[in-house]
């Protein structure tokens, strides 16, 4: 069965956000480098990462219903 | 009688009797006979302030806090020192929230002056002021809202020499900086100083805000190592707007002043962050419990 999470991504990532960020389908196994890979955000762009509220690394593992949020460094005052 | 004694009866007696809106009754102060009161006994604005407080009266510019505030909780505020780094758009923002609420002695810590492209979002910042020094506008500023406040300027930009001296002993350290590096610097010279820090970044209409007691792992959690950082982030790209540096100044002010008031911090190990562009917000752990 397909699985899908929400994804919301900050600042100047947002030019990254694929069509449908509120549903999108996973695969089985899908890390979250897996994921900004499939959304072509350069690894270097990629600062934070929190999945339902909680900050994790790259290698975490995705599940359906994960409301998942990424930053880039923001420095800005 | 004894010099304070005589004190809290003169406050007493200019005193006027005052109501709160919603009908309370309180003592009041007003602000020229503080001034009277500092000329005849020697004081400076703050001291009348905290004296008039601890007399049970409450000087009037304070009243709308009172609700919230205890006399105490002011008097505390008054005796505090806070030092913010950076005089930017979130500086801006915070220098003026804090000398509205009566935080007693600001450090106030830029090398900057200013340029028309800061007109978009830093209050500090005004047509006539372009070229003048930061720290310069932000002591004239505070002066013009509450000449109370005791301002001690530093126009320099912060490095790990200059850093102890200048942070001395505040009892909180507001980060306001723009960029990553100095960031680092403010924050290993508060670990070392045992001060807590409240840091904030923005770009664009998304930005974030934090709280780091010196034992604290503090900004390695969200840009990781110093070392592997660029020189600027996401705002490089999409500048900063003055809806987000205000609301996260304004969220700067309200960490800070639970620190001073001995309450607890909200933001500590978290991360609020905040997005305008769909109104969204959320507080993120950044440890695992």
């Amino acid at each position: 069965m397909a699985a899908y999470i929400e994804l919301k991504l900050f600042a100047s990532l947002k030019t990254y956000l694929p069509q449908g960020a509120e549903r999108f389908p996973i695969q089985a196994g899908d890390t979250v480098e897996a994921l900004t890979k499939r959304l072509g955000i350069p690894l270097d762009e990629v600062k934070l990462i929190f999945v339902n509220g909680v900050k994790v690394q790259m290698s975490s593992i995705l599940g359906g219903g994960d409301r998942v949020g990424i930053f880039p460094p923001v420095g800005g005052g | 009688m004894p010099v304070k004694a005589a004190l809290s009866k003169a406050i007493c007696q200019v005193s006027t009797r005052a109501t709160h809106p919603d009908g309370t009754p309180y003592r009041s102060i007003r602000m020229k006979d503080l001034e009277q009161l500092c000329q005849e006994h020697g004081l400076c604005g703050r001291e009348a302030e905290i004296s008039a407080l601890e007399a049970g009266v409450v000087p009037e510019r304070y009243a709308r806090s009172m609700k919230v505030y205890s006399l105490e909780d002011q008097a505390t505020l008054l005796r505090s020192c806070v030092c913010v780094v950076g005089m930017g758009g979130l500086g801006g923002t915070v220098v003026e929230m804090l000398a509205r609420l009566g935080v007693g002695i600001l450090l106030l810590v830029d090398g900057d002056t200013f340029d028309e492209s800061n007109l978009n979002r830093q209050f500090l910042c005004r047509e006539q002021g372009l070229g003048k020094p930061k720290v310069q506008e932000a002591a004239r500023r505070v002066g013009a809202i509450n000449s109370s406040v005791a301002v001690h300027t530093h126009q320099a930009y912060l490095n790990e020499d200059n850093a102890p001296s200048i942070l001395g002993d505040s009892d909180v350290a507001i980060d306001c900086l723009g960029g990553f590096k100095d960031r680092f610097v403010l924050e290993g010279a508060t670990k070392k100083a045992g001060c807590p820090l409240v840091s904030a970044a923005v770009a664009g209409l998304s930005g974030h805000v934090t709280t780091i007691f010196p034992t604290d792992p503090g900004l390695q959690l969200i840009y990781g190592d110093a070392q592997s950082l660029p020189a600027a982030g996401a705002e490089s790209s999409l500048g900063c707007l003055p809806q987000i540096t205000t609301l996260l100044a304004a969220l700067e002010c309200s960490e800070a002043t639970k620190i001073l008031l001995k309450k607890r911090p909200l933001l500590r190990h978290r991360l609020m962050v905040i997005d305008l562009d769909d109104m969204g917000g959320e507080v993120m752990d950044l440890q695992r419990d």
